[in-house]
């Protein structure tokens, strides 16, 4: 584990994607979201001003990959939140309740790349692997 | 299916066999030279998964611009039986009605580029533009559900543009069955601030002027004459289309398990026309449809507006007017003759065009003698193309044909290649001038990422299924 990235930026022709590893199914749910971020404002610092409660539902792991990104982006296009810590506190295959924390976008320290439009379920997957969890999953941007 | 096997049909159309699990054949519009372009990525995979759709007519069809998409691949089209077939959101894509208007004006090259520079600036002060923009004005939750069924009607009726602009419209710019009930409210939040915005990425307003006319007859019933200066809007539904794509690919997932439809692609999931689920996708996504029918009708306003004074010119002696807007991310019911018989059917478009012949009742009435305008932009240093819609396209692809150049870097690649390149220099040398909200974007959106889109319309041209009238260039382009 320790010699592969953690998060891995996929780029193809017309969009881009992640592949995140992690030890365990909250850290992988929280490096996909912090890649997520990544692609939407690169090398931004965020600080914790504000916090959200964030619970979702899915009819497995898959989908509630989709879903978790999908509600943090729909607060990002909405209301402008950018966060940088993501606490996740349970998590099963149906569903995940989590405590994210951010601050709004400051156009002055927050220079935003790209807009994501959504969150496909296009080559996406959430997989147990030998040592740890493996998923992939690519945005409509 | 890693090694492709195309048939040719003819020299700008092959055909992927049906196999498997294909209920249909499958058909590529594109040059021998060309092809490589569609395997390498796999987009051919994508046209034979549709295939195996319940209800698919005749063949999945792809246009020459064909690229990789989620499930359905972009510049596809696909037709279902409306009793048997299924619908869904996937083939139309997230930026529902993403689309293209273009104006013209009664001013000629000589007059306008002197000032390109102060045009594009009022332009781009006028036209909220970027990633997130947010519009000038501030919906109620009431007003934008009237956004969301009567379209460009509302921002006429509400003082943005003129009552003859909706004429030059599909469907007239108010897409029927729009039932505000089946949107959700994340769709109507995401949707309320971002009305009148241009939004990011491949989107824009583009300042041109007509440097070939290929068909002179054509062109004069258009109202195009060479040198003359037009106006191209590019963008969609914004916000509210993604979260209205979003939230019934989630329906239609769960549908498909319902109605046992088998997929090869999860974003392929559908349900049938006739199904609960299908009807209410169809009934959001003409909410969509309507909201970017009046995002465009607002931009034109503003575009009016600021041309005018950029100019310092009255609104009668610019004269602008619209030619013709059309939609290339959506599903219609049309009728169509199959085998000899009339049929109703749920046609999708994702990146691809309607291009209805001479003589179609949904023509407008000023051009039915020649046909549906259709507008194919390509990328901002060269040029875009008018074309119109024949009886072959009617024929041959549903009345449909291609949208536009298609990428050929990825977004990174542009902007690694882009490195130590003036790009505004560069374009501003070849006549262009450039005002974008980022950097990023005009790296990401350069010339060179994309297709020629000379190539993709000759494709079109040469197989019949639409004639080429003119051939804009650039001037001045703000993007988001």
């Amino acid at each position: 584990m320790a010699s592969r990235r953690r998060i891995e930026l996929l780029d193809h022709t017309g969009d881009v994607g992640v592949r995140v590893r992690a030890a365990d199914l909250p850290q992988l749910f929280t490096l996909a979201a912090k890649a997520m971020f990544q692609i939407i404002c690169p090398r931004c610092v965020v600080r914790r001003v504000l916090t959200r409660h964030v619970t979702v539902a899915g009819e497995d792991l898959a989908q509630l990959l989709v879903n978790w990104l999908s509600e943090l982006n729909f607060w990002f296009c909405t209301e402008q939140e950018l966060y940088g810590q993501f606490r996740v506190s349970s998590l099963d295959g149906r569903s995940l309740r989590a405590v994210v924390a951010g601050e709004k976008v400051d156009p002055r320290r927050h220079a935003i790349r790209t807009e994501i439009k959504a969150v496909t379920y296009h080559k996406l997957y959430v997989s147990q692997q030998e040592n740890g969890w493996e998923a992939q999953v690519i945005f409509d941007i | 299916m890693s090694e492709p096997k195309l048939r040719k049909v003819s020299d700008f159309l092959w055909e992927i066999p049906k196999e498997g699990k294909m209920r249909v054949p499958g058909r590529i519009y594109a040059s021998a030279a060309m092809l490589p372009d569609v395997t390498r990525d796999n987009a051919h995979e994508q046209v034979a998964n549709v295939a195996q759709l319940p209800g698919i007519v005749k063949f999945s069809l792809a246009m020459r611009d064909i690229h990789w998409g989620y499930g359905f691949p972009i510049g596809g089209v696909a037709a279902f039986d409306v009793q048997e077939g299924i619908i869904s959101p996937g083939g139309v894509g997230y930026d529902i009605n993403c689309g293209v208007r273009l104006l013209r004006t009664d001013l000629v090259r000589k007059a306008v580029q002197p000032k390109i520079k102060e045009v594009v600036a009022a332009l781009f002060r006028a036209i909220p533009s970027g990633v997130g923009s947010k519009g000038q004005l501030r919906l109620s939750a009431q007003e934008e559900k009237q956004v969301l069924t009567e379209g460009a009607h509302w921002a006429v009726k509400n003082g943005y543009g003129r009552p003859e602009d909706l004429d030059k419209i599909e469907e007239n710019g108010r897409m029927p069955g729009a039932d505000p009930s089946t949107v959700s409210a994340k769709a109507m939040e995401r949707g309320r601030p971002q009305l009148g915005t241009l939004g990011s990425g491949n989107h824009f307003v583009e300042v041109g002027y007509v440097e070939e006319v290929f068909d002179e007859e054509l062109a004069k019933v258009l109202g195009i004459f060479k040198d003359q200066v037009t106006i191209t809007v590019h963008t969609g539904s914004r916000g509210f289309g993604h979260q209205v794509c979003d939230d019934y690919i989630a329906v239609m997932l769960r549908a498909s398990q319902k109605y046992g439809i088998e997929l090869p692609d999860r974003q392929l999931c559908c349900a049938p026309v006739t199904s609960p689920e299908g009807q209410q996708y169809l009934a959001a996504m003409a909410c969509a449809v309507n909201f970017a029918f009046c995002n465009r009708q607002m931009i034109t306003h503003w575009t009016r507006d600021a041309f005018e004074k950029a100019m310092g010119m009255s609104p009668r002696d610019i004269n602008v007017q619209v030619v013709y807007e059309v939609a290339h991310n959506i599903a219609k019911l049309e009728r169509h003759t199959v085998d000899g018989k009339e049929v109703e059917l749920c046609v999708h478009r994702k990146g691809a065009t309607r291009a209805f012949p001479p003589g179609h009742p949904d023509v407008p009435e000023e051009y039915r003698s020649i046909g549906q305008p259709v507008l194919i932009p390509g990328d901002m240093g060269r040029y875009s193309y008018v074309l119109v819609g024949t009886q072959k396209a009617m024929e041959e692809t549903f009345g449909s044909t291609c949208h536009g150049a298609g990428r050929v870097m990825s977004r990174h690649q542009a902007i690694k290649s882009a490195r130590g390149r003036a790009l505004h220099r560069e374009l501003e040398d070849q006549g262009i001038f450039v005002m974008a909200s980022s950097r990023e974007t005009i790296a990401e959106e350069m010339p060179d990422a994309y297709k020629d889109v000379s190539q993709v319309v000759e494709a079109v041209h040469g197989a019949g299924i639409s004639v080429k009238v003119a051939k804009l260039r650039p001037m001045g382009v703000i993007k988001g």
